[in-house]
């Protein structure tokens, strides 16, 4: 469903020069795989998440989404992917049946299937109370009913979660993450990024730490606590990441 | 094109639905425009009122049959007083905006000349209105007393006049060129279009970015020109429409105010289908061009605050050439070719001398023509950095 091979991005800043975000990242996620991408803040995540997103251009390096190249096929590959982080947001003067119907159409999704998956998704998330009501007065759990609602209304086989409880209640956290898990027993490819160890140890099957934009381990969680020696998953985290407490207090 | 479609609405509603662009965009526009036609009206009343153009006179017996011809002055209340100090602190006070003191003494019925001081307060102009009728009154004293003295002579009035200006108006639109309306329309359509579009530009790319809704929307297998485009539409279209609604405002408002519409039209103001097909034209090719360059700001900015400063900086830049417009009938730089070629100063030359009458189909169809390619030029910019992936790095 998706592969990465040697994915690279390098950015140019003014006063830093070059950074590189990504330095030759590689992974493959099969269908009905929940697959972690681990990392510390600025690690790379969400640059390699851009990038297969078609977002953003690689540098070097290629990628396929469903079989489709992230580059050449950018248009196909963005039809068949659902993106949810809590940075992307909603629009606050329109209500989550606008927001719902306004997506599906840019996803070119005919008349019929639309109104079709937008009752869906409004009676699989509950939306109904409030689909009627602007955005910008919803709760915070209510605006991430109607974004997961929008990143699965044209029914993608890939999923991109990019940190998407950060900043979120423990109850609204929870709707996340069980709709996550609900989605690998849909049978979709999801990737999901984050730096919260209990949601990785909970939902994925298997993992890779992301640091400085390089990949430094991948593995299932229990697979790489034994590959580290470490007694907690936290810890092999830490310890993959080359983390030392000398280091830290510098 | 669906795409363009969906955006574009999607973008209408939103802004409909905005109470701060609402307001901005056509309750601010209908309000200023009442203001303006009132404040017109309230100025001409002004000017009109007898006694907001007091002039005091000292009384005098020996000088009757003069300050009765005086009381006679139209629209101006003539009273008199009992002293020059009296009369001055009157005029301190700012009551009395001119006052007239004959010579003390008795009338010479041999003297020549007779000297009136005249007291009046140059920085006040409605003073100096009080003052100009004075001279009026004065002058038209003299000229009588001079066709009396012709008269008894039997000297010919011409004689006194050995050059008398005969007068040809070869305007094409007759008393337009005393109208305020040739030099407020350029200003304001600009000032319009420009405004129009500027409450809505910075939300439109800038503050998606800031929101995060930006992302979502590039994430959608809809190309990025097809949203560029469905976005500049929007901008356009309400910059438009904003347009009409604050011209038919200025027409509706100044020609229900009898004052107003006495001074904005001094003589009465009417315009062909040419003339105004053409001045819809230049306003078109304006607006494309305002909505084509306030999108390329938005798109450039990182936020809503840059986008709103980068506006603003933009919004002198649009001034300027407009408030200097109102000056070009002091000029002749609207005949010169070059002007043609100088953003915002095309249009309003163009419309002025439509205005005026002297519409130039070659001049206005430059103005059009470089205010597109403009245009074009910057939809361009904003396209190719909306494209880019610049347009979600530097959020």
């Amino acid at each position: 469903m998706i592969e990465l091979n040697g994915l690279s991005k390098v950015f140019q800043d003014r006063k830093k020069g070059q950074v590189v975000a990504a330095d030759g990242v590689s992974f493959t996620v099969k269908a009905g795989e929940i697959f972690g991408l681990l990392g510390v803040n600025g690690a790379g995540k969400t640059t390699t998440l851009r990038m297969l997103s078609t977002v953003i251009k690689p540098s070097s390096g290629s990628a396929t989404v469903c079989g489709y190249d992230i580059v050449k096929q950018a248009a196909d590959v963005r039809a068949s992917i659902g993106f949810l982080s809590t940075s992307t947001a909603l629009y606050m003067r329109a209500t989550p049946i606008e927001v719902l119907r306004y997506f599906g159409s840019l996803y070119g999704m005919p008349s019929a299937k639309l109104d079709e998956r937008v009752d869906y998704v409004v009676d699989r998330l509950k939306i109904g109370d409030f689909a009627d009501r602007q955005c910008d007065k919803l709760s915070t759990g209510q605006k991430q009913r109607v974004s997961i609602g929008r990143t699965i209304l044209h029914d993608p086989p890939v999923l991109f979660f990019d940190e998407p409880t950060a900043g979120l209640d423990v109850v609204t956290s929870q709707t996340v993450l069980e709709f996550i898990e609900e989605t690998r027993v849909a049978g979709k490819a999801v990737v999901f990024s984050t730096h919260i160890m209990t949601e990785a140890e909970r939902l994925c099957d298997r993992v890779s730490i992301i640091h400085n934009g390089k990949i430094c381990a991948e593995n299932s969680v229990h697979g790489l606590i034994e590959q580290t020696g470490a007694k907690s998953f936290e810890q092999a985290f830490l310890s993959s990441i080359g983390y030392t407490r000398e280091e830290a207090m510098l | 094109m669906n795409a363009i479609k969906l955006v574009l609405f999607k973008e209408v509603r939103e802004m409909l639905r905005d109470r701060r662009v609402v307001m901005g965009a056509f309750v601010v526009p209908l309000l200023v425009m009442y203001l303006i036609t009132n404040m017109f009206g309230f100025i001409g009343n002004s000017i009109s009122d007898k006694k907001n153009t007091a002039v005091y006179v000292v009384a005098n017996k020996n000088y009757e049959q003069f300050i009765t011809a005086l009381k006679a002055l139209p629209e101006t209340s003539v009273t008199e007083v009992q002293s020059e100090a009296e009369g001055r602190d009157l005029l301190s006070e700012g009551k009395a905006k001119a006052l007239v003191i004959f010579p003390s003494g008795a009338l010479d019925p041999n003297a020549k000349q007779i000297s009136v001081r005249t007291l009046y307060t140059s920085d006040q102009t409605i003073s100096m209105i009080a003052l100009s009728k004075v001279q009026a009154w004065a002058e038209a004293a003299n000229k009588a007393a001079l066709q009396l003295i012709l008269k008894q002579e039997n000297i010919s009035a011409e004689s006194a006049e050995p050059i008398k200006i005969d007068r040809e108006d070869t305007a094409k639109t007759k008393g337009a060129g005393e109208s305020p309306i040739v030099g407020m329309v350029p200003y304001l359509l600009i000032l319009f279009v420009f405004s129009g579009g500027m409450s809505i530009a910075a939300d439109l790319v800038a503050g998606e970015k800031e929101r995060g809704t930006m992302e979502t929307l590039l994430i959608t297998p809809v190309s990025r020109v097809h949203i560029a485009l469905g976005k500049f539409l929007s901008l356009l279209g309400f910059s438009l429409t904003s347009t009409l609604v604050s011209i038919t405002a200025l027409f509706f408002f100044g020609s229900t105010n009898a004052t107003s519409k006495k001074l904005l039209y001094p003589e009465g103001y009417s315009l062909g289908f040419v003339p105004i097909a053409s001045i819809l034209l230049v306003v078109l090719s304006l607006a494309t061009f305002f909505a084509a360059i306030q999108l390329l700001t938005s798109v450039f900015a990182r936020n809503m605050r840059e986008a709103q400063t980068y506006l603003a900086l933009l919004n002198f830049a649009v001034i300027i050439p407009a408030a200097f417009s109102q000056l070009l009938g002091l000029t002749d730089v609207g005949r010169e070719m070059w002007v043609r070629f100088v953003p915002v100063l095309n249009s309003a030359v163009s419309m002025r001398e439509t205005l005026l009458g002297n519409f130039n189909p070659l001049g206005s169809t430059l103005t059009v023509i470089f205010n597109l390619v403009l245009s074009l030029a910057c939809l361009v910019a904003a396209v190719r950095y909306f494209t880019s992936e610049k347009v979600l790095a530097k959020s």
